[in-house]
């Protein structure tokens, strides 16, 4: 050994003098009482070293540091002391020590060596009921430790039995080894309550507290088990927070249970600091700072001074965290409480040790993340400015503005659900209080554009409905003008693009919402490329750049310029591949029309090479249409050659898809070879005079939609039409379960009427061989609304009522699909797609049945009355009507009726003049006084005037008392939305109006002679605010007339009224009913400018 | 932002590094079998905080839980707050008695 290290054992040894064996017992002792196991181990271990014998204590050590070490998570480090415990255990005998010591080893030793040692002890005669004396804790440990046989007898005697037993039972309860108990008698308490104890301990491990507290109140209270009884309430009463309870439970269990770093931690927890005194906190600079906390006060245990120590405060701390007892918990309660109650000095008082939990290098964080919980589930505006200014002490005056700025965005967006659009321009503005970093600032501005236009696309904004001022200071972001009006949210994206340039989730919502509002294709290409640019690894822009092209009729060479630059990506994409093998047969299809037939072979011969099984049907067709047309092109014979060879289904559709393109060639007025439509046109009857040699499983292939790339070869993927002349035969030999699928595909080429014929007829068998197909029935229900027939039978309701749930939410799925085919209107269509088979009961049972009402009701998109949507008071109106009366149509209506969906009757009104134009509709033949009829159906001012009157003159009312015969130029109605400053008495579109209003109705057929022509202008202009500023679903329609065609019908027949009365209308109104054309505009300019 | 820090016990500005490490320790430490619901509490942190353009999106929007459905402040304050009944062989782990 080098000298150096000599020299410091010496020292070492100098400053450690040998102490006395009982003092290190002593100590030892002392340490392992105060929970150093640690410590208490090395100064049993120097005690062995003195000669002087240690098993019993080194046992205890070893046992208590191995729990501790355990409870840390170090298994190998414990076990390898619990096997030093294991071979101390051999060289001592319980029955020799002292009483004290047998109980702390019966505290310490496993569950089933305490059982045993028990018995060895008390044995079957022992009567743990009897008193017993006691023996002095102290005096057991300081005497000798082993005793010789005389005492022996002694000591066991002294022990105290019940307490022993107590100490057994939580041994038993924790070590579950319930077969040690058959060496006791059967009347043994701690073997007389083992089952109630394992019942009760099975609800313990599943946390049902209560219920095993409830399993323990059986056992009788001085058993050994009742002690358990405490630690159930203990819980029961921490999980309920029921503080006061659980302490008192806690405090009562005794000294030996063996969940003290437990008992520590709660008492530690709950008891109130002002009960400082009863708490005592012991430093221990050799164990390094642990701690352990005062015994309770009165256990009445202190002669049974067998204490199990508590484990390290970590220990400690894991152990409340576990039960939701920590810091954290207690700051956060607290803080909720001060919050909930608005009060700044609690809060304050909160406050400070939530920063100390969560975050305390960081204080103003924390308070802006605490203001942040506070303000988003208050609204910021209603907190207390008290609050508000506890919660950002200390917080910089420019931060605050920000963070209140941006929650002010999130309260606006999900709480009052709406548009925040000055919300983000305020907090763009200030935007620096939260962001100083450069970086970190531009980024933060592209996200909360982003996200204002997410917002904008999920809730469906449209920009035109927008404050103008809002719409104004948004734009002000966006430079490009390209992007203002309806495309700004297109625009906002782009600006978040701008300054986020990676997001690609961005692109697609940039993509996303420039196809939503109808972008030019132009500035949608100008996206695309940007996107592709950008995103330099994805295929997808150049793929959708490509359909863009082949959308342009004469683009598809660029198309294919983008589909090279998404194969050079993707090669293998199936897509892609698709894509372009279709636009090489759009290219063929453009160039035989051109006659360039050189062109079109050779792009036909690219896309043969390219084998694309799904487009083989367009390829086929397009080389016969070539052979067809190209004068040096294959004979008639070799063509039909070539059709021989392909199954009978696929003969026929190629030869479907052939005269399908050569017929819109024709139709679309290029040229084409007259001869080659004719032989087409042959080919196909030639051809389908074999459907009846196809078997019933095939026939449905023959009216499935082409490859969805059809439609930029062909510009449909439907080759249903082309069989228009079949449609009966092929709806007559499609099995069931097939028929839906082709009447699907009929239906939507146009084809209701055989569709409703072969149904009919089909059902009518199903339903003379007793089968019921309820599917079939909803169609023809369905159908014959909308031909403007009567139900069948009694209708869908009753069919309804005897269904069980699950069919009819079937039945559901099934009104859904038809409404997706059927070409109906409005809201028929709604209530189809909607699945909503009760509304459709009612209304193909009320409406068809009366007055020849066609099945296409048409309802405009504006608002009814009470602010309703037009279909919702339409619904709600329905079911009023019929739910009022038996029969809908009493002799004698009164006139209150009349305020019932006007918009009804009006619409009522254009079906019937349009079914009278068509002459098609079959009306029933049922009486209806006509007055009641015109009450019913045309109870407002919009009614059509009789024949020889203008339209706008009908004065309210006026044909209740006439047969109204409705003229094609009467104007129909639609819901036009009453200013709530109108006048009263206007029945035109009552808003809630009330019903006084309609009083007079009854007079108001009382008129002398003729309309009146002006005072009915003034009405019509008063009603729909023409004369100052217009009705804002005038306003509304006036600005979707380019994109939606019910817009411009509204819009032209307002214009159509007011035309003779122009001079009366306001400019505003004049503006929007009349807009002048841009050379107009421009000519005007010229003029003032040249005058 | 501030509770997905919490959840990884990092403090706000850790790197990507930092942030990626510790969530690696932290599943290896509550694996799904083990604690599911804390294991879908530190996925949830470090989807939150993986990178520079969702650490943005969180420390703007996160206070809202209908804009990003995530954990918030408010979330993580009521579980530290909530008492819990644990079984009596947690309770009996927790103490060390276990593996006797």
């Amino acid at each position: 050994m080098a000298p150096r290290s000599r020299n410091r054992k010496r020292k070492k040894k100098a400053s450690n003098p040998a102490k006395p064996p009982q003092t290190l017992l002593t100590e030892g002792w002392v340490c392992l009482d105060k929970g150093d196991a640690r410590t208490a181990l090395h100064t049993f271990r120097q005690l062995a070293k003195t000669g002087t014998p240690a098993d019993f204590p080194i046992f205890c050590a070893c046992r208590s540091r191995a729990r501790e070490l355990r409870a840390r998570g170090l298994c190998q480090e414990a076990e390898s002391l619990a096997s030093h415990a294991t071979s101390a255990r051999a060289r001592f005998e319980p029955a020799d020590l002292a009483p004290a010591d047998v109980l702390r080893f019966l505290s310490l030793t496993g569950p089933l060596d305490a059982v045993h040692v028990f018995v060895q002890l008390f044995g079957p005669v022992g009567d743990t009921n009897a008193p017993s004396g006691s023996l002095d804790a102290s005096m057991a440990r300081g005497t000798d430790m082993q005793t010789d046989a005389a005492s022996k007898t002694r000591s066991a005697d002294a022990v105290d039995a019940t307490f022993a037993a107590q100490i057994v039972a939580s041994q038993l309860l924790v070590g579950r080894c319930w077969d040690a108990l058959h060496s006791l008698p059967a009347d043994h308490p701690l073997r007389r309550d083992a089952d109630l104890a394992r019942q009760a301990m099975e609800r313990m491990d599943a946390g049902d507290w209560a219920q095993a507290g409830k399993q323990l109140t059986r056992i009788p209270r001085r058993s050994p088990y009742a002690s358990w009884r405490l630690l159930c309430k203990a819980m029961e009463c921490l999980g309920t927070e029921r503080d006061q309870e659980a302490l008192r439970a806690v405090e009562q269990l005794p000294p030996h249970f063996p969940l003290p770093t437990l008992i520590a931690g709660v008492r530690q927890h709950l008891l109130a600091p002002n009960h400082a005194d009863t708490r005592v906190d012991v430093t221990d600079g050799d164990s390094g700072g642990q701690r352990t906390d005062a015994e309770p006060a009165s256990s009445g245990n202190d002669r049974h001074a067998v204490r199990l120590p508590p484990l390290d405060s970590p220990s400690c701390d894991r152990l409340c965290s576990m039960l939701g007892l920590n810091a954290t918990a207690t700051a956060a309660n607290a803080f909720f409480e001060a919050l909930h109650r608005s009060q700044p000095r609690s809060l304050q008082a909160a406050i400070l040790p939530l920063i100390q939990t969560l975050l305390p290098e960081d204080p103003p964080t924390v308070r802006i993340a605490l203001y942040e919980l506070a303000a988003i589930n208050t609204d910021p505006d209603d907190m207390p400015s008290r609050i508000t200014g506890t919660l950002l002490e200390q917080v910089p005056a420019r931060r605050t503005a920000a963070v209140q700025a941006r929650l002010h965005i999130l309260h606006q967006a999900y709480r009052q659900i709406t548009f925040p659009g000055y919300e983000v321009v305020n907090y763009l503005k200030v935007i620096g209080g939260e962001f100083a970093d450069a970086d970190r600032q531009q980024l933060a501005r592209g996200r909360v554009l982003l996200f204002l236009a997410r917002w904008g696309r999920d809730h469906s904004v449209d920009p035109a409905h927008l404050d103008e001022s809002e719409r104004h200071i948004l734009e002000q972001l966006v430079p490009d003008r390209r992007y203002h009006g309806q495309l700004l949210l297109a625009g906002l994206a782009r600006q978040g693009l701008a300054l986020d340039p990676g997001d690609r989730a961005g692109y697609e919502l940039w993509l996303d919402l420039l196809q939503r509002h109808h972008a030019s294709s132009r500035l949608m290409e100008e996206a695309l490329q940007e996107t592709a640019q950008r995103l330099e690894d994805d295929p997808a822009p150049w793929i959708k750049l490509a359909r863009l092209h082949l959308e342009r009729r004469n683009a598809y060479r660029q198309a294919q310029l983008a589909l090279a630059q998404a194969r050079a990506l993707a090669p293998l994409d199936p897509e892609l591949q698709d894509l372009e093998c279709a636009a090489h047969l759009r290219a063929a299809v453009q160039s035989r029309r051109r006659r360039s037939f050189g062109k079109a072979a050779a792009d036909l011969q690219i896309a043969a090479g390219m084998n694309r099984s799904g487009l083989n049907e367009l390829l086929q067709a397009e080389e016969m249409a070539l052979a067809l047309c190209d004068p040096a092109g294959s004979s008639d014979l070799a063509i039909r050659t070539a059709l021989g060879s392909l199954p009978p289904v696929r003969r026929i559709r190629t030869v479907a898809a052939l005269a399908l393109d050569l017929t819109q060639t024709a139709a679309s007025g290029r040229s084409a070879a007259p001869a080659a439509l004719t032989t087409a046109r042959a080919l196909l009857e030639e051809h389908t005079s074999t459907l009846d040699e196809l078997d019933d499983a095939s026939l449905p292939q023959l009216c499935a939609p082409l490859h969805d790339n059809a439609k930029w070869v062909f510009g449909s993927c439907d080759l249903t039409t082309v069989f228009r002349l079949w449609w009966d035969r092929l709806l007559q030999r499609t099995p069931p379960t097939q028929l839906l699928n082709v009447a699907d595909a009929i239906l939507a080429a146009g084809g209701i009427e055989p569709v409703h014929r072969q149904l009919e007829a089909r059902y009518e068998q199903e339903n003379n061989a007793g089968c019921t197909c309820p599917e079939w029935y909803v169609y023809i229900q369905v159908l014959r609304f909308s031909l403007g027939l009567p139900v069948r039978d009694q209708g869908l309701g009753p069919l309804l009522d005897d269904l069980p749930q699950h069919t009819i939410e079937h039945l559901r799925t099934t009104a859904q699909r038809l409404g997706a085919c059927l070409p109906a209107k409005r809201p028929l269509t709604d209530i189809l797609q909607d699945g909503d088979l009760e509304t459709l009961a009612l209304l193909l049972d009320a409406f068809v049945r009366y007055a020849g009402f066609p099945g296409d009701i048409e309802l405009s998109n504006g608002v009814g009355p009470e602010g309703m949507p037009i279909y919702d008071h339409f619904d709600d109106a329905l079911e009023d009507w019929l739910a009022e009366d038996e029969d809908p149509l009493p002799r004698d209506i009164p006139a209150r009726r009349r305020r019932r969906s006007p918009s009804r009757a009006a619409s009522r009104q254009s079906s019937r003049s349009t079914a009278a134009q068509q002459g098609d509709v079959e009306i029933p033949d049922i009486h209806i006084p006509s007055v009641h009829q015109e009450e019913l159906l045309f109870p407002d001012l919009l009614d059509s005037p009789p024949a020889d009157t203008p339209a706008h003159t009908q004065p309210p009312g006026h044909a209740a008392a006439k047969q109204v015969d409705p003229s094609p130029e009467a104007p129909p109605s639609h819901a036009v939305e009453v200013d709530s400053g109108s006048e009263s008495g206007v029945p035109c579109i009552p808003a809630g109006k009330d019903a006084g209003i309609y009083e007079d109705a009854d007079t108001w057929g009382d008129t002398d002679g003729g309309p009146d022509p002006v005072s009915s202008a003034e009405f019509i202009i008063d009603s729909i605010g023409m004369r100052g500023a217009p009705l804002k679903i005038i306003r509304d329609a006036s600005s979707r007339m380019q994109s939606d065609p019910e817009s411009a019908e509204m819009i032209e027949l307002l214009r159509t009224m007011c035309e003779p009365f122009r001079d009366a209308l306001s400019p505003e109104a004049e503006a929007l009913l009349f807009p002048r054309s841009p050379k107009s505009r421009h000519k005007t300019k010229r003029k003032r400018q040249r005058s | 932002m501030l509770v997905h820090y919490l959840t990884l016990g990092l403090k706000p500005g850790a790197t990507d590094a930092q942030i990626r490490q510790r969530y690696l320790e932290l599943t290896r430490q509550y694996p799904p079998g083990r604690d599911a619901e804390r294991f879908r509490r530190i996925a949830a942190a470090y989807e939150a905080l993986a990178d520079a353009r969702t650490r943005m999106d969180v420390a703007l929007f996160g206070a809202s839980k209908v804009h990003l459905p995530r954990e918030t402040l408010l979330d993580w304050l009521v579980a530290a707050s909530q008492r819990h009944t644990p079984g009596l062989q947690n309770l009996l782990e927790a103490e060390g008695w276990l593996d006797e």
